[in-house]
């Protein structure tokens, strides 16, 4: 404006500039003014532009927009309150790193380490990640976990959510054994419980003991650590896929109080619509909030979307599969919410003009949310409404075909071609549907957009692995889960950035580093597109931009 | 702790059927002691509003001594809360409308609860459709497997085709549930299931199941519910135990009704008869040279013929009828005098038997128009035996397939085998997988 100075332009030279805009793939400078890219150039070209100066800080670096994760959970900021067990490599928010548990002896050594550190006494320990799956022929029980202590009552929460082990101080504290006959209480060889206790008729004998780590509690220190791991990974949108706090002036507050200016990533909440408890009874007033809440967004923060849940876990066996079924024959998994309470929910929030995404795993599940999504753009036709089947994780190619003519996109769960492939191949799908599993090539060749997600905590945020995972499909043992079904890594970089900023109808603002978009990037070591498809997720992350501000991995060097 | 406490009645039942209408029966009742009933949504429990004596977030107390609560997100909470509560008498849960009783019936072992009887409600239009739906089938399926009690609802929307379409799943999923027809309006209909679900949970506790001992010791036999808390993927002594804590709750009795019978004589014998057992079901050879089909279910008599090939039929998922190649009923019932009921309904039955029976057998019966007076002056079983021995096939002496069903009794049963029988046609008996 006449009179006012205007804003530097900063030129940030770098070792490359990869873009994700066809136009101009690669770039050596990117020129950022205010919050904003202002062009993609030579130094030389960039340095034309009215109050251009230099600055070479990124000189040495490789620089690709912002990676968007699609489905993720604030949560995540949540779990590490406890301590990690799981069975995969992770690094916390403060940048520690936790090596997997491989064995009970593992879990045992960690729990004891990290014990020492719990001042009081009284306090119970809460550990994290712990999946029976990767243990198939030894049960973890509380004669385990006296190894740790007998006086401290622990509790350890089982990955599926349907089961947990606690040691006999927890035991004692809970007064287990005097309700030892409550299905679901596991009992040793001498009629007493062992720590083991399935679904929550059991689990909730000890209910007092981890209230407030589940993945739904969310505060403002949780909200903090989980934007410190997304500096962390390069990702600068983060998504919370379904929270039930929006519906109270509180829930809104704690988003907005913490996710402002200097929130290091761009959060988009979504309304747990359906598929979690009891469907509100006032869909339409849920979604006149929601409505009423997106025009409280702002640059970082988003509101107005919605998440439903149809099905359960394949490796929990809960997914609703289509035939020919699990592998083993297993019993079909289970609805969170039965189809025609999911059609109501989801026919409503269409037509508020909100934005869904579907948790979808089984292809039962992908079929549901087709079916419905058809009878409902037929009933209500809205252009370009980009809802999502979100992990998708065994859709079918006809499924996907129908998807591209329905104007859906596919969210693939690729983490779980490692954290699960084996699994999958083994034991729930079997070694020929197991190839299928989070189909990206199939997906990209019927052209449905897609992205690909962590679902962190579920398994770790960190977009650079998911592309290894989604490039190379290897398993944790090391076999390729269907060969067929590898993409390039243009591809899966595409997928985790232009392809999730695009089903969260945000491919106008970020997603690509093109002029007018906000200045997100992901400052990286090494460029994808160079190293070894097997390395891609090894890159070391030195930070991020959001919004031009920049922000410092506190991952250590390894 | 735990063996004891007040019972759980968990009242299950897809989106739809008529759970909420039946939970304000029971809360507006009154009638049933302290009552605490758990719903989904306050939104659609309808008391009226001077019966509220006071309401809070997720609670109303109403001035006849019930409760309501609506579950929260929480259930955990509110469960553990209800089984802490010392001033209720019986717990009833509403479940969410794909709730699977089966999974959820373990709170009733929770400390403070023990199990009452498990109450489905069955939609009678549009049950055979959900049947076949790709999404639910399996959903409704074990809800219905589940029952102890079948509440057949909105009866006036239902053809008469799908009414008893819908009987007849419920006979072949849920053999040995009572079924109750209670249409909207039908007060009397809604009564009888209160009243049977009150005086199901107020039966002597059993011993829940335990694990490595899932067999109940004799003596704990009065069991309210023969399921609910049973892991569809548990190995098969869950089910021998349910099965042998349902035996002593209700008997049972196949009825072996060999040669070429009227049916329409049989179904008039059920009908008069209809009271003292809870349900009746078998596939009898009819004096037309064929098969047919007959149910007592809800208090309704239904027959069909049976094609020749049985593929149509759907699958039990388990539970038989009874085998193929035998012309029998089986006959249920229950209370302390079970067994003499299903002696002396059985006697009416073979007393109607037999078109080819004797002329004096016949006139026996058909004097009675269809009242059978002829077993009130105990018409000796003797009678029937004869003339069915002229035409009989060789009904040989067996254990019935059902779950709980006792041997065939002897008369029935040791009929000889004439070497001039007639070789009947047996109607292929196939099931399809689910």
């Amino acid at each position: 404006m006449p009179g006012q100075t205007p804003e530097p332009t900063i030129v940030y030279p770098a070792r490359l500039v990869r873009t994700m805009n066809a136009s101009c793939p690669t770039a050596e400078a990117v020129a950022v003014r205010g919050d904003r890219f202002r062009a993609v150039g030579t130094v030389d070209e960039l340095l034309s532009y009215p109050g251009a100066v230099v600055d070479d800080r990124y000189a040495d670096d490789v620089l690709l927009p912002g990676f968007v994760e699609a489905h993720s959970h604030a949560g995540t900021g949540t779990t590490w309150k406890g301590t990690y067990i799981g069975y995969v490599d992770r690094v916390d928010p403060e940048g520690r790193h936790w090596p997997g548990c491989r064995s009970i002896d593992d879990v045992i050594a960690r729990l004891q380490r990290e014990e020492r550190k719990i001042g009081d006494p009284g306090q119970p320990m809460i550990a994290w990640g712990f999946d029976p799956i990767f243990f198939q022929d030894r049960h973890l029980t509380a004669r385990d976990l006296d190894r740790v202590s007998t006086e401290r009552p622990i509790y350890i929460g089982h990955a599926s959510g349907h089961a947990c082990t606690v040691n006999s101080a927890a035991i004692r504290r809970c007064r287990v054994a005097e309700a030892s006959h409550v299905e679901g209480v596991h009992l040793g060889d001498d009629g007493q419980p062992n720590g083991e206790l399935h679904e929550f008729a059991a689990m909730s004998l000890v209910q007092e003991l981890s209230a407030g780590n589940d993945v739904l509690s969310v505060d403002r220190a949780a909200l903090e650590r989980f934007g410190q791991d997304a500096v962390n990974t390069g990702t600068t949108t983060l998504t919370d896929l379904g929270t039930t706090r929006l519906m109270g002036e509180e829930g809104v507050e704690l988003y907005r109080g913490t996710v402002g200016d200097g929130f290091p990533a761009r959060l988009n909440v979504f309304h747990f619509g359906a598929g979690i408890g009891p469907v509100s009874g006032s869909l339409a007033e849920d979604a006149q909030r929601l409505v009423e809440l997106r025009d409280l967004s702002t640059d970082r923060l988003t509101f107005g979307n919605v998440k439903l849940m149809l099905d359960g876990t394949l490796q929990g066996f809960t997914a609703r599969v289509r035939e020919p079924g699990y592998y083993g024959d297993q019993p079909n998994g289970m609805w969170n919410v039965s189809p025609e309470e999911y059609h109501r929910a989801f026919e409503i929030f269409h037509r508020a003009g909100l934005l869904i995404h579907v948790h979808c795993n089984g292809d039962q599940a992908t079929q549901l949310f087709l079916d419905t999504l058809e009878q409902v753009l037929v009933a209500h036709p809205r252009p370009d409404h980009r809802h999502t089947c979100t992990h998708s994780q065994m859709t079918t190619p006809a499924q996907f075909r129908r998807m591209k003519a329905l104007g859906a996109c596919a969210n693939l769960f690729a983490n779980h071609i490692w954290q699960w492939g084996d699994q999958h191949l083994d034991l729930t799908m079997g070694p020929d549907r197991a190839r299928r599993n989070n189909a990206a090539a199939t997906a990209l060749r019927h052209g449905v957009p897609i992205s690909l997600h962590s679902d962190s905590p579920v398994t770790p945020l960190g977009p650079l692995k998911t592309v290894k995972h989604a490039v190379t499909r290897l398993t944790q043992s090391g076999r390729v889960m269907g060969e067929n079904e590898r993409i390039s890594a243009q591809d899966a970089l595409e997928a985790i950035t232009l392809g999730s900023a695009f089903m969260l109808k945000r491919d106008d603002e970020i997603g690509s580093i093109e002029p007018g978009k906000f200045a997100d990037m992901a400052v990286l070591a090494d460029d994808p597109l160079a190293v070894d498809p097997a390395e891609i997720g090894d890159i070391r992350v030195h930070g991020t931009v959001v919004g031009g501000r920049h922000f410092r991995s506190n991952v250590g060097s390894s | 702790m735990g063996r004891t406490g007040k019972p759980l009645t968990l009242i299950g039942g897809y989106l739809g059927t008529g759970k909420t209408t039946l939970v304000n029966h029971i809360l507006s009742a009154g009638s049933y002691g302290r009552v605490a009933v758990v719903v989904n949504d306050f939104g659609s429990v309808n008391v009226d509003a001077s019966l509220i004596s006071s309401a809070g977030a997720d609670t109303l107390e109403l001035t006849n001594g019930c409760i309501c609560c609506q579950i929260t997100d929480d259930v955990q909470r509110t469960m553990s809360a209800l089984a802490a509560r010392e001033d209720i008498d019986h717990v009833v849960c509403e479940l969410s409308g794909i709730g699977d009783p089966a999974r959820l019936g373990s709170w009733r072992s929770y400390p403070g609860f023990r199990p009452g009887p498990v109450v489905i409600c069955v939609d009678a239009a549009v049950t055979p459709r959900r049947l076949a739906d790709e999404y639910v089938a399996d959903i409704v399926t074990r809800q219905i497997a589940a029952a102890d009690i079948l509440v057949i609802t909105k009866t006036d929307l239902a053809t008469p085709a799908q009414r008893e379409a819908s009987l007849r799943w419920c006979a072949q999923l849920a053999p040995e549930a009572s079924v109750h027809q209670a249409g909207p309006g039908d007060a009397a209909g809604t009564e009888a299931v209160i009243r049977e679900l009150t005086e199901r949970a107020k039966g002597e506790p059993a011993a829940p199941p335990v694990q490595g001992n899932p067999h109940p010791e004799p003596g704990q036999d009065a069991s309210a519910s023969r399921s609910g808390s049973r892991d569809p993927s548990a190995p098969d002594t869950q089910h021998e135990a349910d099965r042998s804590e349902h035996a002593s709750a209700h008997a049972s009795l196949t009825v072996a009704l060999p040669g070429l019978n009227a049916v329409q004589r049989i179904v008039a014998a059920l009908r008069d008869h209809r009271s003292a057992l809870v349900r009746a079901k078998g596939i009898i050879e009819n004096d037309e040279g064929g098969w047919s089909r007959i149910q007592l279910a809800g208090d309704v008599v239904t027959t069909e013929p049976v094609s020749g090939d049985r593929a149509d039929r759907p699958a039990p998922d388990g539970l038989p009828e009874p085998k193929d190649p035998e012309s029998s009923l089986v006959l249920i019932a229950a209370g302390p005098h079970a067994e003499q009921k299903l002696r002396f309904v059985a006697d009416a039955l073979r007393a109607n038997a037999c078109t080819h029976s004797s002329a004096g057998a016949g006139k026996a019966t058909a004097d009675g128009a269809g009242a059978v007076p002829g077993l009130a002056s105990g018409v000796a079983p003797g009678l029937a035996n004869d003339a069915a021995a002229r035409f009989a096939r060789g009904a040989a002496p067996r254990t019935a397939g059902t779950p709980g069903v006792t041997p065939a009794d002897g008369p029935a049963a040791d009929v000889p085998h004439p070497a001039d029988s007639p070789t009947p046609v047996h109607p292929r008996h196939s099931r399809t997988a689910q």
